[in-house]
């Protein structure tokens, strides 16, 4: 199985600096990891579950428990998976909403960074099951086997950007994209690789 | 000011071709680093945070603790979600004005409360409750704030890590200063918005 050390070496033959004279080996594992991160969420590959400690409070800062959580994608407390609803719709049903202690039966987010679950439990556990970032201390890839190529190509993407080779570095981004699923390539709409079209003309000429 | 952790700002220097031990340029990466997180804060509500104020018995008026309130999402009193409300609106109820002390029911963020006489101006960064809450109903609990702010240490969320570090890069690059590098900082810009399209298809 490759390792971020072996798909640093690869990208740095891909970029003819074998012996990591301009790029290190460190700098090139940390562009993998930025692109497994990106992948990842793109493709949803990192799912985790934990247990979150419940204590009567009605929101809870879910990174002080999960520092790695990106979106919650299910939610369960004794032994019942809960259903997701929003702040507003639980503030329309019951403005009291978060002095009411019963079974929990739903959930809610407060943005990227607040969990609420109600009516309010009282000591006991939820199970969060979240969209992950991947690990940054393992020496190996969390996503399988099949992505690392694409790892690499984003690797390679930044590498080539530091050299100030814009017009490469761009195809490589262009190849991560479609490989990684992100299909709206405005992100890559800007004037630096866009090639201009025949029908790119002046407004005042295109209004004649 | 947001300013970038250690790592992130190795990091940030690599991408803009700074030496690492060379602090000539931090300055001008921090500007960059807070005006990305500000941007952040201003277009998404990814990063929520939580601030308590003691009530005080017949004070209307309120002020957050931080100056980087960029929206507030929901005030409670006494665990009360309270009725946002605007001015306009206030104004259609008419007994608003005269109302007295009691239990709060409503906050605005844009209104001038009936205990404040004359000429008043509300700052962003404050409140106010309505009624303003009476003595009996102070409570124990006081005001909860829940509000988009930018953060002053790192940000809450490990997966905001990369997208500062390209956007801080792409906006140093970008901008009129000695590190400019007009090409180099559209490419950045690219990968950040990879990031925010990405992040911003999948974080409410």
């Amino acid at each position: 199985m490759a390792t971020f050390a072996s798909l640093a070496i690869e990208v740095l033959r891909s970029v003819e600096d074998a012996g990591g004279i301009f790029h290190t080996t460190a700098r090139v594992t940390e562009y993998l990891r930025a692109g497994e991160s990106l992948l990842s969420m793109a493709r949803g590959l990192v799912e985790k579950t934990g247990s979150l400690p419940l204590d009567g409070s009605y929101a809870y800062r879910i990174h002080d428990v999960f520092p790695d959580f990106i979106r919650p994608l299910r939610v369960s407390a004794n032994g019942i998976v809960l259903v997701p609803t929003s702040l507003e719709n639980v503030s329309l049903l019951d403005p009291f909403w978060n002095s009411v202690q019963d079974t929990p039966e739903r959930w809610f987010m407060w943005g990227g960074t607040w969990l609420s679950i109600v009516p309010l439990a009282g000591a006991t556990t939820a199970t969060v099951t979240y969209l992950a970032v991947p690990s940054a201390t393992v020496t190996t890839p969390t996503v399988q086997t099949q992505w690392h190529r694409t790892l690499t190509l984003f690797a390679q993407a930044i590498c080539l950007a530091k050299e100030a080779q814009y017009g490469i570095a761009g195809e490589k981004l262009k190849e991560f994209l479609a490989e990684a699923g992100i299909k709206d390539t405005r992100v890559l709409a800007t004037s630096a690789q866009r090639p201009r079209k025949e029908t790119d003309m002046p407004i005042k000429q295109a209004q004649d | 000011m947001s300013v970038p952790n250690a790592a992130m700002l190795s990091r940030i220097k690599d991408l803009l071709r700074v030496p690492d031990a060379t602090t000539t340029h931090d300055a001008l990466i921090d500007q960059a680093y807070d005006g990305v997180i500000s941007a952040l804060v201003w277009d998404t509500d990814w990063i929520v945070d939580r601030e308590e104020i003691a009530a005080v018995a017949d004070q209307s008026i309120y002020t957050l603790a931080t100056t980087r309130t960029t929206r507030v999402l929901a005030v409670f009193h006494n665990r009360l979600a309270l009725a946002r409300v605007t001015a306009r609106n206030l104004d259609l109820l008419s007994a608003w004005t005269t109302e007295a002390s009691g239990t709060p029911e409503k906050f605005s963020l844009n209104a001038i409360p009936p205990s404040v006489d004359g000429l008043v101006s509300i700052v962003p960064e404050q409140l106010i409750l309505i009624p303003a809450p009476s003595v009996s109903a102070v409570g124990e609990q006081g005001i909860v704030v829940f509000s988009v702010r930018t953060p002053t240490g790192d940000p809450p969320g490990q997966y905001l890590t990369d997208l500062l570090v390209f956007g801080t890069a792409a906006r140093a690059s970008l901008s009129e200063t000695e590190i400019r590098d007009k090409t180099a900082g559209e490419f950045w810009e690219q990968v950040y918005k990879m990031f925010e399209q990405t992040i911003g298809q999948i974080v409410p």
